[in-house]
């Protein structure tokens, strides 16, 4: 079965409370490390593992990809 | 389909983050003036390393599918997934729901459909289960994995990981509505496998 392009209008999203389950794996990382680490907080854990080296190497020639402070 | 996705999607496998860097890179130096690359690039970083961000692309992508504005990364994402073609190989995602395992075979029973605008998966099976383990261990319930059966319209984003954590995830972007083929209690594992085929992609151009 091929899949068929579905037009703005026709969509029936997941219930809000399990929407963090079908997102990004940040989310489901973050999500998972607060509840693990609950005195780290989820936003300093996440952004604590991608350096802003690790995002140049990913991002080498974009400028425009604004890197955290160091 | 744009050249850019083609080359990203149809790129050899890596068996390092070394060779994928490596990888990237030759796409930057071909892809790099392509405005639309260097749009997606800056999307699916914020996809990939900012769970805020995300919150933000998921109200861009509802908007946009419900024929409202949206923003630039959702609607970068939300064509890419819809330009990548039928070519992604079978793909894997783990999580878990805070029910008992009958509960969540009914919730899916075959036939039942689910829309996911952008959605993670994973091409290693065991990176999925990592992550329903670790959901199950936090928050209880039982252990979900979603199969989702190659040929789905989805992009390959493993290579522009910023680190080897993230690389090791194997990750792809997809989104759409997805068909339960088949749903099972597998009791030996204890976890619940959903079989999943895409139906549609959303076409917000």
């Amino acid at each position: 079965m091929s899949a068929r392009p579905i037009r703005p209008g026709d969509y029936s999203p997941p219930p809000p409370e399990l929407r963090h389950l079908f997102g990004s794996f940040a989310e489901l990382r973050a999500r998972i490390r607060a509840r693990r680490f609950p005195g780290l907080g989820a936003l300093q854990g996440e952004t604590a593992s991608v350096d802003a080296e690790s995002l140049r190497r990913a991002h080498p020639d974009d400028t425009s990809v604004s890197m955290p402070e160091d | 389909m744009p050249a850019w996705l083609d080359a990203l999607n149809d790129a050899p496998p890596a068996d390092s983050y070394f060779e994928a860097h490596a990888i990237l890179r030759t796409l930057w130096s071909r892809f790099g003036d392509d405005v639309e690359f260097r749009a997606f690039a800056r999307a699916v970083l914020r996809w990939q390393t900012d769970f805020a961000a995300c919150a933000e692309i998921h109200a861009g992508t509802d908007a946009l599918i419900r024929g409202e504005k949206g923003t630039a990364d959702a609607r970068s994402l939300l064509h890419a997934v819809a330009d990548a073609g039928a070519a992604a190989p079978a793909l894997y995602r783990g999580f878990a729901e805070p029910f008992h395992p009958w509960e969540v075979v009914s919730k899916y029973a075959a036939g039942s459909r689910v829309d996911l605008a952008l959605v993670s998966f994973t091409s290693e099976f065991d990176r999925a289960l990592e992550f329903a383990w670790l959901t199950q261990e936090n928050d209880g319930g039982t252990e979900v994995v979603f199969l989702l059966r190659e040929g789905a319209h989805a992009v390959r984003i493993e290579l522009m990981a910023p680190d080897e954590i993230h690389w090791r995830e194997r990750e792809w972007l997809t989104g759409g509505r997805f068909v339960v083929t088949a749903a099972a209690h597998r009791a030996e594992v204890d976890r619940v496998e959903v079989q999943l085929t895409q139906e549609g992609y959303f076409d917000v151009r």
